[in-house]
C-alpha cells in the first residue's frame, strides 16, 4: 500500500514538473520568440532521439525545456579548490589513527604515481575529531560546526575517484570532462546551452572566485571551447564590476548613455533598411540587454541589499572578496534565475610544506572560510523553497593520500597529505538528491575504494539527469563527433543518489 | 532528416544563431545535394549510402565499438560475416544481406537502429539500401580523401566577362533560379577590401584616392596597394597565430611566460615576403631539418613549439611530452589537412579509414625532438638577436657550439666503442647517505627501492683488478632496457663523481680527474638551466617580463664549485632515461692498482630539475676500467684547451649579443631515437605490438621511396602533387577568410562527418589552379579571389534571399560579417589616431581591468602600458592561455590551448559593454571626437567626419540625424553639470559632446561589420 502511494506521489511530481517546465517555456516563447520559435521547439518533444539546440538569433540563451522532467532548475557548484582533504573532513577512519606515524605498507606504494610523496612515506592519522551528527548519524569532523545543521539534507559520494593527480588537468577534467586545456567544454556551459536561462538580463552561466586566487586550471575551468562562446561563464567580480566593463565610463551617466543607445538604435535601423542583415536587428537588441544588464547585474551583485541578519547568518562584509560573499550572492543569483552558478574557493592544497597549508594549523582557518556560509546557502536556500530545485555540488578535484607528504624524501616541515585521485568524496544536496544519504565506502583507512566507485563522468550525467538530459543527448556537433561533457567512456547516473 | 533544415527554410525573417548540431547539418547540400530520390540516377556511395552509415550506424559499428565485429567504415569489413555468422552485406545480393534484413525487421529485439537509438530508417531510405546492394554495393572513397579532379568552367553566356570563380558560381545560381546581386558602392568595396586584406580600415585619404580614381583598373590598383601594404602581413598573420595555437604562456596551472614572439614575427615577415604555401608549410613543420636552415626556418619551426607544457608541482614530465608530441601530430592533421586525428589515439577512426595503428606511425614522426617539458625551460632553444644584422654572428656561434661539442662527443665515443676496450668492475658494496637499499646483482649495483632523498649520495666499493687503469666507466642503464626504448624510466642527475683507490693495506688514495667524455651531444647543457644546483630556484621568469624588456637573458654558466671536471650540466639523463648512458672519466694520473685494491666511487645527487627537488637518483649502475693508454693521451690532448671552457667562451659571446631564447624544434641525433608504439586504448602507460616505423596513412599517398623517415619528408609529402586535402584546405580557409564561410563550412573536419562542400567543383578547381598555375602563391590566390565579381557584390539581402539562402551559402549576395576581435580594436585605435603602428618584437600589455591576471603559484603581474605600447595593434597583446585578454574574448577569440581552426562569430550583450565600456574604446572616442572637432569647422561636418573614420561611409541623412540629436543632447547634460559643478572643465563641453557621438560611432552595426 506504502509502496503504491509512493509511486503515485512520483508520478504526480513528474507531472507537475512537466507541466511547470512547459509553462514557463511557453510563457518565454509568448513575450519573445513568437511563432516561429515554437514551431523549432516542436523538434524537442520529450524524450525525442536528437533534440535540437537550435534558438533565434536575438536570444542565444532563451530558456529550453529539458529533454524530460527535471528535479533541478539550476545548480550552484562550490568547487574546493586544490583538493581539500575528505579525511579531515568527512571520512571517519579510527584505524588510521592506530596507523599513525608508521610506515606506508609497500602494497600502497606499488605501480602508483604521487605528485610529491617519495620513498616509503608514513601514514598519518586523522588530524580532526569525528562525531556522529544529524538524525542520518552521519559521521562528520569537528572542523564543519555550521554544516552539522544541515548534515541531513546532504548526500555523500565518499567514492568519487579521478585519474588525474595534478590540480589543473584534475579541476580541467571535473568541470570540463578533459583534462586537456582546450579539451572539452565546461559543466556550466554545457548546462546553459542545454537549456539557457531564466533570465535574459543577467548571464546564464557565472562563475565566482575566492582564495585570492584563480584555480589552477584557469578561466579554462569555465570556458565553453568548442560551443559557442555565448555559453562560456562569466567570471563575476567582488572588486571592481561585477562583470568586467559593466559600469559606463567616468563622465558618462546614465541618462546620456540611454541617448547614446537611442541614437545607434536609430541608425542601425537605417543600416538594417539598408541592408536587410536580420543580425543588425540582432545587434540592436543585444545593446539594449547590456543596457539592462548593467542594472540587473549591479542590482544582483549589492550585498548592500541584504539586511543585516542576513549577512550575520552569512558573514558576509560588503566589498570583500570572500567565499561567504560568494554564497549569498550565489543566493542571488539563483533567485534572479541565473542557470548555473560556480564558485570557485582556493586554497585547499594541505601539502603541509607551509603553515597555510598544514593540516593541524591553516586547514582550520580554512574551513573556518567555508562552513558557516554553506550551512547559511543551504539553509536559506531551503528557506526560500528554492532548495528543492537548486542542485548543490561540493567538492575539490581529487582527494588526500592517508599518507603523510615526505616531499624530496623527507617529512615536510608541516603536516600534510599528498594528492590522491584514488578516492574523495563530494556532496550534494538540493535538486532531487537524497537528503542524509552516504554513497559508496573506501577501506579502513581511506585508501582505495571498496564500494560503489563513482567516475568524473558519472557525477556529471547525474547532474545532468537531474537536469532532465540523458547526458548522452547533451550534444554538439564538432570535428565530425556528438561531443559530449561525459565522453566516450560509458558513464552513468548514479541512480542510488536520486531521491 | 536532419531537424535543423526545416527550421531554416521555415525561419522567415528571423535569422539563426549559428548553434550546434543543427547548424552543421544546415550546411549539407540546399537545394540539389542530399538523398537523392530513388530511381532516378544511380546510387552514388558518398551521396547517398555513407551518410546512412554516420548517421544511423557506426556509433556502433565503426571505428570505436564494432559492436557485433561489425563495422561500416571499411568495404572488406562490411561485406564479411558479423558475430552472428550472416553476411552484412552481400554484394549484388540485398535478400542475402544482414543489412537490409535487420533495418526491416518487425522484431523489436534485433531491428536496427535498436529502439533506444532511433526510429527505423524511413522506406526510402531502405530502397536506396537495397538498390545500392543491388547494384554491386559499390564502395568509394569520401570525395575528400580523393585528390581534387580538374574541372571545366561551365560555360557562360556569350560576352560574359566573368573569370572562372564566378562561372563557377554562377553556374549554381542559375541552377537554384537565382540572379548575383550587383556591384557594392565603392565606399563598401574599400572597406571591405581593406580590412580582409589588412585587418585595418580605409583612411579619408586613401578613401578619397580611390573614390576619385575613375580608371578601369582603379579597385585592382587598391587590391595591389593592399597586398604590398606591410599590415597585411600582420593580418594574416592573427590567422596563423589561431592556427599554431600561439600564447605568450605554457599553460596549465602555473602558465608561466614563454618568448616565443620572435615565432610571431616570423609569420609577418614570411606572409608580408608572400612566401609559397608549401614552402611556408614545409618550414614551419620541418624547417629545422632542411640542409643547413637559416635562423629564420628554426624560427618558424616554433609553429609546434607553441604546446603547451606543464610546470605544476608534481607532474610526470614524460606525460606531458607525450601529450606536446600528441599534440603536433593532430594540430598537423587539423591544420594542414582537415581531418580530426584525435579520436583515432584510443581506436580506429569512428568513421573515417584510419587506423588505430596509423596514429602511432604517424606519431612517430614527432616522437623524436629534444624537447621533453623540462620545468620552466622550452630548451632546445635558439638564442635569437634582437637585432637581424646579429643573426649571422648567432648561427655562426651556435654552429662553433654543436661542432665542438660534436668533436668531444665523437673523440670519446669512438674509443668508447672499441671491442676489448672495458673490463668490468664486480660491484662488492653499495651504501647512501641518507641510506638506501641497495641490490648487488651481477656485478651490477641496483638501487630500486624508493629514493631516500633528492641529494642522496652514494658510495660504490668495486674490485680492481691488478694493473694500471686509464679510464674508468660508468653506465646507467634502464632497468627494462628493451621496455624503456618507448617507455622510459625516470631519469638521473649526478652532479659530482669522486674517485679513491683502496690499496690492500686499508690506505685510501684520491683520484684525481683530467676529464670527462660523455655519449651524446644532447647531455644537458648548463645555459639552458635546465638542471640547477640543488637549493636554488629556477628564478622563476614572471609571465609580465614582456613588454619592453627581453625575457630575462640566462646567466652565462659560472664555474660550478665541484671536485670534477664534469661536463657542464652534469652526467644526467633528464627527465628519462630510455637507454644505458655512459660517461668516460679520465683520472689525472694513470691509477696502477695492486692486487686486493679496490676502488670506491661516490656519486652525488646534488642538483633538482625543477622547484619541487624531486629525487632523481642512479637505480642501476655498472662500472668499467680500461688500461688504453689512448685515453690519457686523448685527455691529454685537449688538456689545455678544455672543450668546456671553449664552449664556454663560445656561449658567453652568444649570450652577451642581446636577444631572446626562443623554442625550436630540434630531432635527437640518429642513433637515440625513441621508439613508437601503440598506446593500448590510447593509454601512453601502456604500449603493446611491435615497434613502428613513421609513415602515413595507408589512404592517403605513399611517402617517396626511400626517403628518410622524419619530418622533412613528411612535411613534403604534404604539400607534394597528389595529395588530396593540403591545397583544398588552404583555399577554402582563405575563402572562409573573405567570405565569411568556407566552401566546406567545416573548415576543421573535412572527413566523412563534416560538411559537403557547397561548391565542389569550385573547390576543386581552386585547389589544382592554386598548387599548379600560381604554384601556391598566397597573394595571387588572394588577388584573384577578390577580383570576382562574387566577392565584389553588394550584400544587400532581399527578402527573397533571405528566404531561400539565409547564410548565404549560394552567394548571390557579397560577404557581410562582423569584424573580428582584433578589427574592432585596431579600427577604433586608427580612427582616433591612437594607433601605433610599430610593428613586431615583444609581447604588449594595453590596460585590462585590475585583478583580471591571478594565477596560482605564479607571480606575474599585468602591468598596464603607459607608453605607445598602450596602442599597438590587436595581435601584439600578451596572450595568457589561463587568462585571456577579456575584451577579446568577448569577441569569440579562441583560447589558443590547442590550435582553433574556426572562430565562430557570436553577437552578444558582453560585445556591447567592452565597445561602450572597455577605457580603450571610451578613450579612443574621445581622442575621435578632438579629431573630429579638427577636421571640420561645424556640427555636421564633424560627425561625418568621424563617420567616415568609423564606417568608410558618408552618412546617410537619416543617420546625421539621431547623431546630431545625440550631440544636442550630450552637451545639454554636459552645460547642466558644468553648471551644478564646480570643479574645472577638463574637456571642452563641445568636445565632450562630440565624444558622446564618437562612442556612438564606434558602437555602430556599420562600425563593426565589413
Amino acid at each position: 500500500m506504502k509502496d503504491r502511494e509512493s509511486q503515485l506521489i512520483r508520478e504526480l511530481e513528474t507531472q507537475r514538473l512537466e507541466a511547470q517546465t512547459r509553462r514557463h517555456f511557453l510563457r518565454t516563447c509568448a513575450t519573445g520568440m513568437g511563432a516561429m520559435f515554437l514551431s523549432t521547439m516542436a523538434n524537442r518533444a520529450f524524450g525525442s532521439a536528437e533534440l535540437d539546440f537550435t534558438r533565434p538569433a536575438v536570444s542565444p540563451l532563451a530558456a529550453l525545456p529539458p529533454q524530460f522532467a527535471a528535479k533541478a532548475r539550476r545548480v550552484i557548484y562550490l568547487h574546493m579548490a586544490g583538493g581539500p582533504s575528505q579525511l579531515e573532513l568527512f571520512e571517519h577512519k579510527p584505524d588510521l589513527e592506530k596507523l599513525n606515524g608508521q610506515d606506508c605498507p609497500q602494497s600502497f606504494l606499488a605501480g602508483k604515481r604521487f605528485a610529491f610523496i617519495t620513498g616509503t612515506p608514513k601514514m598519518l592519522g586523522p588530524q580532526a575529531q569525528f562525531h556522529q551528527a544529524g538524525k542520518s548519524g552521519t559521521w562528520l569532523s569537528d572542523r564543519l560546526p555550521h554544516l552539522e545543521r544541515c548534515v541531513d539534507d546532504l548526500c555523500f559520494i565518499r567514492s568519487m575517484r579521478t585519474d588525474q593527480f595534478n590540480h589543473a588537468p584534475a579541476q580541467l577534467l571535473m568541470q570540463t570532462g578533459s583534462p586537456r586545456l582546450g579539451g572539452g567544454a565546461s559543466l556550466g556551459s554545457w548546462v546553459t546551452y542545454g537549456l539557457g536561462t531564466e533570465n535574459q538580463n543577467l548571464p546564464g552561466f557565472i562563475v565566482l572566485v575566492s582564495g585570492g586566487k584563480t584555480p589552477d586550471g584557469g578561466k579554462s575551468l569555465w570556458s565553453s571551447n568548442f560551443l559557442p562562446s555565448v555559453y562560456q561563464g562569466v567570471q563575476c567580480r567582488a572588486k571592481g564590476d561585477p562583470v568586467l566593463y559593466l559600469s559606463n565610463p567616468a563622465g558618462v551617466s546614465r541618462g546620456l548613455r540611454r541617448e547614446v543607445l537611442d541614437a545607434i538604435e536609430e541608425a542601425d535601423r537605417q543600416e538594417h533598411a539598408a541592408l536587410g542583415d536580420p543580425e543588425t536587428l540582432t545587434r540592436i537588441a543585444q545593446y539594449e540587454m547590456a543596457f539592462r544588464m548593467q542594472i540587473s547585474a549591479s542590482d544582483a551583485m549589492d550585498l548592500r541589499q541584504e539586511p543585516p541578519e542576513m549577512h550575520a547568518k552569512y558573514g558576509t562584509e560588503v566589498g570583500k572578496e570572500s567565499f561567504a560573499n560568494n554564497c549569498l550572492l550565489a543566493r542571488r543569483l539563483a533567485e534572479r534565475g541565473v542557470r548555473f552558478i560556480q564558485l570557485y574557493h582556493w586554497g585547499w592544497d594541505s601539502h603541509g610544506s607551509t603553515e597555510s597549508e598544514a593540516l593541524n594549523l591553516g586547514f582550520h582557518a580554512q574551513c573556518r572560510q567555508v562552513d558557516q556560509p554553506i550551512a547559511a546557502l543551504l539553509e536559506d536556500l531551503k528557506g526560500r523553497g528554492m532548495l528543492e530545485d537548486t542542485l548543490v555540488v561540493w567538492g575539490g578535484e581529487f582527494g588526500r593520500t592517508p599518507m603523510q607528504e615526505n616531499r624530496g624524501g623527507q617529512a615536510n616541515k608541516f603536516i600534510g597529505r599528498d594528492h590522491h585521485p584514488g578516492a574523495f568524496t563530494i556532496w550534494m544536496a538540493g535538486g532531487g538528491v537524497k537528503p542524509g544519504f552516504g554513497y559508496g565506502e573506501t577501506d579502513a583507512v581511506g585508501y582505495d575504494i571498496v564500494e560503489n566507485p563513482v567516475e568524473v563522468r558519472d557525477l556529471h550525467a547525474t547532474i545532468l539527469h537531474q537536469l532532465g538530459f540523458d547526458h548522452r543527448k547533451l550534444n554538439f556537433r564538432f570535428q565530425g563527433l556528438d561531443q559530449k561533457i561525459t565522453g566516450v567512456k560509458p558513464a552513468k547516473v548514479i541512480r542510488d543518489v536520486l531521491a | 532528416m536532419p531537424s535543423g533544415r526545416k527550421i531554416v527554410s521555415g525561419l522567415g525573417v528571423l535569422s539563426l544563431l549559428c548553434l550546434g548540431g543543427g547548424c552543421r547539418r544546415d550546411a549539407a547540400p540546399l537545394a540539389t545535394g542530399g538523398v537523392a530520390a530513388p530511381h532516378q540516377v544511380a546510387v552514388d556511395f558518398n551521396r547517398d549510402i555513407r551518410p546512412l552509415f554516420n548517421q544511423h550506424c557506426v556509433a556502433c559499428h565503426g571505428g570505436v565499438k564494432m559492436s557485433g565485429k561489425i563495422s561500416f567504415v571499411f568495404r572488406e569489413e562490411a561485406t564479411r560475416a558479423g558475430e552472428t555468422g550472416r553476411i552484412t552485406i552481400k554484394p549484388g545480393d540485398p535478400d542475402h544481406s544482414e543489412l537490409i534484413a535487420r533495418l526491416t525487421t518487425r522484431d523489436p529485439e534485433k531491428r536496427m537502429p535498436p529502439v533506444d537509438h532511433g526510429p527505423a530508417l524511413a522506406e526510402a531510405q531502405v530502397a536506396l539500401f537495397r538498390r545500392w546492394i543491388s547494384e554491386g554495393a559499390k564502395w568509394s572513397e569520401h570525395w575528400a580523401f580523393v585528390g581534387p579532379k580538374p574541372q571545366t568552367v561551365p560555360a557562360l553566356a556569350p560576352g560574359s566577362r566573368a573569370g572562372p570563380i564566378d562561372a563557377f558560381v554562377l553556374d549554381r545560381l542559375a541552377k537554384e533560379r537565382l540572379q548575383p546581386s550587383s556591384e557594392a558602392d565603392r565606399a563598401t568595396l574599400l572597406r571591405r577590401l581593406s580590412l580582409d586584406l589588412t585587418g585595418l580600415p580605409p583612411t579619408p585619404a586613401e578613401m578619397a584616392a580611390f573614390l576619385a580614381d575613375s580608371s578601369p583598373e582603379a579597385y585592382l590598383h587598391q587590391v595591389d596597394r593592399l597586398l604590398e601594404s606591410p599590415q597585411y602581413g600582420e593580418r594574416w598573420a592573427t590567422l596563423w597565430l589561431d592556427l599554431s595555437r600561439y600564447a605568450d604562456s605554457r599553460g596549465y596551472e602555473k602558465d608561466l611566460g614563454r618568448s616565443v614572439w620572435p615565432y610571431r614575427d616570423w609569420l609577418i615577415d614570411a606572409l608580408n615576403q608572400n612566401m609559397p604555401y608549401d614552402r611556408f608549410v614545409v618550414e614551419q613543420v620541418a624547417g629545422d631539418l632542411l640542409p643547413n636552415p637559416t635562423f629564420e626556418q628554426k624560427i618558424a619551426t616554433g609553429f609546434h613549439r607553441q604546446t603547451q607544457a606543464n610546470d605544476e608541482g608534481g607532474t610526470d614530465d614524460e606525460e606531458f611530452r607525450m601529450l606536446a608530441v600528441q599534440d603536433r601530430a593532430v594540430t598537423t592533421w587539423a591544420v594542414f589537412n582537415g581531418v580530426s586525428f584525435n579520436c583515432v589515439q584510443c581506436h580506429s577512426h569512428p568513421y573515417d579509414p584510419i587506423r588505430h595503428q596509423e596514429y602511432y606511425r604517424f606519431l612517430a614522426f614527432f616522437n623524436n625532438t629534444a624537447d621533453a617539458d623540462y620545468f620552466n625551460n622550452d630548451f632546445p632553444t635558439l638564442h635569437v638577436p634582437n637585432r637581424r644584422a646579429d643573426f649571422v654572428v648567432a648561427r655562426e656561434l651556435e654552429e662553433q657550439i654543436r661542432r665542438l661539442r660534436q668533436e668531444r662527443v665523437d673523440a670519446g665515443q669512438k674509443l668508447q666503442g672499441e671491442s676489448g676496450m672495458w673490463t668490468s668492475l664486480k660491484a662488492l658494496s653499495a651504501s647512501a647517505e641518507p641510506r638506501a637499499t641497495f641490490e648487488l646483482r651481477d656485478g651490477e649495483v641496483y638501487a630500486t627501492g624508493p629514493a631516500p632523498s633528492a641529494t642522496v649520495r652514494y658510495e660504490i666499493q668495486a674490485e680492481l683488478p691488478a694493473g694500471e687503469v686509464t679510464a674508468f666507466r660508468l653506465e646507467v642503464p634502464p632497468l627494462d632496457p628493451v621496455k624503456a626504448r618507448h617507455s622510459p624510466e625516470p631519469g638521473f642527475i649526478v652532479g659530482e663523481i669522486e674517485a679513491a683507490i683502496v690499496h690492500a693495506d686499508g690506505r685510501e688514495e684520491n683520484v684525481p680527474w683530467d676529464s670527462f667524455w660523455p655519449d651524446s651531444p644532447t647531455w644537458p647543457v648548463a645555459r639552458q638551466g635546465i638542471i640547477r644546483r640543488m637549493g636554488t630556484k629556477s628564478g622563476v621568469a614572471p609571465a609580465s617580463a614582456g613588454p619592453g624588456t627581453d625575457a630575462p637573458a640566462p646567466k652565462a654558466p659560472a664555474k660550478e664549485p665541484t671536485f670534477s671536471d664534469l661536463p657542464p650540466g652534469g652526467f644526467a639523463s633528464i627527465p628519462s632515461l630510455y637507454r644505458t648512458r655512459w660517461l668516460v672519466g679520465v683520472p689525472a694520473q694513470t691509477v696502477a692498482a695492486e692486487s686486493g685494491a679496490r676502488l670506491r666511487l661516490r656519486l652525488q645527487h646534488s642538483r633538482g630539475v625543477d622547484d619541487f627537488d624531486k629525487p632523481t637518483p642512479v637505480r642501476r649502475l655498472r662500472l668499467a676500467a680500461s688500461s688504453d693508454t689512448r685515453w690519457t693521451r686523448l685527455a691529454a690532448a685537449t688538456k689545455s684547451e678544455s672543450h668546456w671552457v671553449q664552449m664556454n667562451q663560445l656561449e658567453a659571446r652568444l649570450l652577451a649579443i642581446p636577444g631572446t631564447e626562443v623554442p625550436v624544434m630540434e630531432d635527437l641525433p640518429s642513433g637515440e631515437e625513441r621508439e613508437m608504439r601503440v598506446f593500448s586504448r590510447g593509454n601512453w602507460l601502456e604500449k603493446i605490438g611491435e615497434p613502428l616505423m613513421a609513415d602515413v596513412p595507408a589512404l592517403f599517398p605513399p611517402l617517396p621511396a626511400g626517403a628518410p623517415r622524419n619530418r622533412l619528408t613528411l612535411a613534403r609529402w604534404l604539400v607534394a602533387p597528389g595529395h588530396p586535402l593540403t591545397a583544398r584546405v588552404a583555399v577554402n580557409r582563405y575563402w572562409e577568410q573573405l567570405f565569411g564561410t568556407g566552401l566546406v563550412e567545416t573548415l576543421e573536419d573535412f572527413g566523412s562527418a563534416g560538411a559537403a562542400p557547397s561548391h565542389p567543383e569550385l573547390l576543386d578547381w581552386l585547389a589544382l589552379h592554386f598548387q599548379n598555375d600560381l604554384h601556391w602563391d598566397v597573394k595571387a590566390l588572394l588577388r584573384e579571389l577578390v577580383m570576382t565579381a562574387t566577392y565584389r557584390q553588394s550584400a544587400r539581402i532581399t527578402p527573397e534571399l533571405l528566404a531561400k539562402d539565409p547564410r548565404n551559402r549560394l552567394l548571390a549576395r557579397g560577404p557581410h560579417n562582423r569584424l573580428a576581435a582584433e578589427m574592432v580594436r585596431d579600427q577604433a585605435l586608427v580612427a582616433s589616431g591612437l594607433l601605433n603602428p610599430e610593428r613586431h618584437g615583444p609581447p604588449v600589455m594595453p590596460p585590462q581591468p585590475d585583478g583580471v591576471w591571478a594565477t596560482v603559484y605564479n607571480s606575474g603581474n599585468w602591468i598596464d602600458a603607459t607608453g605607445p605600447d598602450r596602442y599597438r595593434r590587436a595581435l601584439y597583446t600578451f596572450w595568457k592561455r589561463t587568462s585571456p585578454y577579456p575584451s577579446f574574448v568577448s569577441f569569440d577569440t579562441p583560447a589558443r590551448d590547442v590550435c582553433a581552426l574556426r572562430r565562430i562569430p557570436t553577437n552578444t550583450p558582453l560585445q556591447a559593454l567592452v565597445t561602450l565600456n572597455d577605457p580603450v574604446y571610451h578613450e579612443a572616442a574621445q581622442e575621435l571626437a578632438r579629431r573630429m572637432k579638427r577636421e571640420a569647422p561645424e556640427l555636421p561636418g564633424q560627425i561625418a567626419a568621424g563617420f567616415r573614420r568609423v564606417t568608410s561611409r558618408d552618412p546617410r541623412p537619416e543617420e546625421l540625424k539621431p547623431l546630431m540629436k545625440l550631440h544636442a543632447q550630450a552637451l545639454e547634460r554636459r552645460l547642466e553639470e558644468t553648471e551644478s559643478s564646480t570643479k574645472p572643465d577638463q574637456i571642452p563641453p563641445d568636445v565632450d559632446a562630440l565624444s558622446a557621438v564618437a562612442e556612438a560611432l564606434l558602437n555602430l552595426d556599420a562600425a563593426l561589420t565589413k
